[in-house]
């Protein structure tokens, strides 16, 4: 196959632990995206009959058309990817990830007949162990068994992606999706042996929100995850020092207090006098650590734990500039300033703003890991939160493809390469 | 107003400036009284003539002094040629001129014609040239060839770096040649897929409204020194 046809045939997924991005390089700078999770539908529900639908499992855009009670939501949806790892004896998220996987493909997939398959880049996370790897490529040779969607497949880390998309050879990219966080020290290849991982991720944060909900008296709403994660990116603030920002906001409680009417609905969020708490969400991402949080974790709030997955250690309570100290340092000392020179924020995790008025006490996530870095005695730290974080990672699997030479064979040992599935 | 009757040295003059000579002098033979002498040159040879006119073959033994006269001159010129008027012709002997190496000129008031040339005798000037040569060399002092010796190995030292240097130039010029072979490869190749990614986003109609075409390529492709680093893995 032509290094042209490949070029004009790169298909970039992006299996984030909350959305799934994907795409071939036609689209230009925008990929699709769709939620990562599946619904396993009732099919002796009358509702199923009724919409003469054959499939198990439903993806995309059609989800919410199937959705039924709430009881049956945590039951029947899956997010496979939620900590970006996925059990090797999962079935149901296996299957989710074929049925993503499928749709994507077959979304764009051109009805000529010199289509002869795509030149597919996926990305997951740096920490998933060669498992993931190898039920991934089964998934892309079963794509080939009505009419050939997948040529060749590459699956590349998602930091490198980001690094990729970033047009920086060299570099730390730090992760943060919904489940957990990678710190990635890069030097045209990622350095593998210096990844940090943190148990914790978007959803920690999502945790605490609906702790702050429930002490707020909207304990019913708490159980919705979509919508404590919507509280939680409207209303959550990251402060520049969590002491002085209470200080000021019990000072100045009208500054801080806020309402969220969620559109369509009756529902009318105020925090009142707790509206203080807004800055933990943030705090919470950076610094589980904080004195203020034990009083959560004694009232039964789940503490992020240190957990090992496959050979990997994922950090519990590790604090952001924590992480990056430790990784960086495990690269050689005359590496280490480029790492720190560059550091690249990814992933919705890291996108806090500071609403008008709070410049004083809130910050944005590069400055306070810059700060949390200074602390720390690192110097010359630029820190940079990526331009349109949620596609960075799909334009770096397109970058990869268009580059990577055609007859670049896969090798186990180097995790890179084509592996010919058609 | 008549014109004026053209001398013998004039006719004889006008006749080897044809042959590239230059009248350098005229005159009386100062030791002889019954002839007049033309010198001539051409920058390297000087040839005499000794001119004899009418009156001369009146005078018993004119002719024997003018001919000895002229055979003194042999050793002083490169070429010694006698002219005589053309009605007498017949008075000398052709053949004995040219024996004895003088040239036979004869005129009358239309001009002149050069029935034998003069023997021209190169080597007294060539080894004029020579010792003129040995002289100059003999000048030239030893201090000055050990001088000019030093000159000559620091001008073959310098000329070896120059060629040291213009290696290396070489080597990087071809190495910078083959790196803008390259770009200008991978600029084809974008140029190429270009209108390919524009022709598949009409086709597409998902990605109609998604590809900003009229921009080129997406920005994460353009400039991606990754691009360069990728394409070399193998």
């Amino acid at each position: 196959m032509s290094e042209e046809y490949k070029r004009e045939h790169v298909f970039g997924l992006d299996y984030g632990t909350s959305d799934f991005k994907f795409g071939p390089i036609t689209l230009g700078e925008v990929p699709e995206v769709v939620e990562n999770r599946g619904y396993f539908i009732d099919s002796s529900s009358l509702m199923s009959r009724l919409m003469g639908v054959r499939r198990e499992v439903i993806v995309g855009k059609d989800v919410p058309r199937f959705l039924e009670s709430r009881e049956d939501l945590a039951e029947r949806m899956v997010y496979p990817m939620r900590n970006g790892i996925i059990p090797k004896d999962d079935a149901k998220a296996w299957r989710v990830i074929k049925e993503l996987t499928k749709y994507a493909l077959e979304s764009f997939a051109p009805k000529d007949e010199s289509f002869q398959g795509f030149y597919v880049v996926a990305s997951i996370s740096v920490v998933a162990p060669r498992y993931m790897y190898e039920k991934l490529f089964e998934i892309f040779k079963e794509m080939n068994e009505e009419k050939v969607l997948v040529k060749a497949a590459t699956i590349i880390p998602q930091p490198l992606a980001v690094a990729i998309a970033h047009k920086i050879p060299t570099c730390t990219v730090v992760e943060s999706g919904h489940g957990n966080t990678q710190v990635c020290p890069i030097s045209m290849y990622p350095i593998r042996n210096a990844v940090i991982a943190l148990n914790r991720g978007g959803d920690a944060a999502n945790i605490l929100t609906a702790e702050i909900l429930k002490d707020a008296g909207y304990g019913d709403l708490a159980k919705e995850e979509s919508l404590v994660r919507r509280v939680k990116e409207e209303i959550g603030l990251l402060p520049k020092n969590l002491d002085d920002a209470i200080r000021f906001a019990k000072d100045n409680p009208d500054e801080i207090r806020v309402s969220l009417k969620i559109p369509g609905t009756r529902i009318k969020i105020d925090l009142e006098d707790l509206s203080w708490t807004r800055f933990l969400i943030g705090e919470y991402v950076f610094n589980p650590g904080h004195e203020i949080f034990q009083s959560y974790f004694a009232r039964g709030m789940p503490k992020p734990s240190d957990v090992k997955i496959g050979d990997t250690y994922f950090y519990g309570m590790m604090d952001m500039a924590e992480s990056i100290v430790t990784s960086v340092e495990k690269c050689s000392i005359e590496l280490q300033p480029y790492l720190y020179s560059k550091i690249l924020l990814s992933g919705g995790n890291f996108g806090w703003s500071v609403p008008k008025g709070l410049e004083q006490v809130a910050t944005t996530s590069d400055q306070k890991l810059k700060s949390m870095l200074m602390e720390k005695g690192v110097e010359n730290v630029d820190v940079v939160i990526t331009g349109d974080p949620k596609f960075s990672v799909w334009r770096g699997c397109i970058v990869y493809g268009y580059a990577v030479p055609v007859d670049y064979e896969w090798k186990w040992e180097k995790l890179e390469g084509w592996m010919n599935v058609a | 107003m008549l014109r004026r009757r053209p001398k013998p040295e004039d006719i004889i003059s006008a006749l080897y400036e044809e042959e590239g000579f230059y009248e350098i002098e005229r005159g009386e033979d100062p030791e002889s009284e019954y002839v007049n002498r033309l010198i001539l040159s051409d920058g390297r040879r000087e040839i005499i003539v000794n001119i004899l006119d009418e009156d001369i073959f009146a005078i018993r033994g004119a002719i024997q002094d003018a001919l000895l006269q002229a055979e003194k001159l042999k050793g002083k010129f490169d070429g010694v040629a006698i002219a005589i008027p053309r009605k007498y012709q017949r008075a000398v002997d052709e053949d004995v001129m040219a024996l004895h190496g003088f040239g036979l000129i004869i005129y009358d008031n239309l001009g002149a014609e050069e029935i034998i040339p003069p023997k021209i005798r190169e080597g007294i000037r060539s080894k004029k040239e020579e010792e003129r040569e040995l002289d100059k060399s003999r000048s030239v002092r030893e201090e000055e060839i050990i001088q000019l010796r030093r000159d000559f190995s620091r001008v073959l030292k310098v000329l070896e770096e120059i060629e040291a240097r213009l290696d290396r130039l070489e080597k990087e010029q071809n190495k910078l040649i083959k790196r803008i072979a390259d770009v200008e490869n991978k600029l084809r190749e974008l140029s190429k897929a270009e209108p390919r990614i524009r022709e598949e986003a009409k086709a597409t109609p998902k990605t109609i409204s998604r590809v900003k075409v009229e921009e080129g390529l997406p920005s994460y492709l353009v400039d991606n020194p990754w691009i360069e680093i990728l394409s070399r893995r193998e």
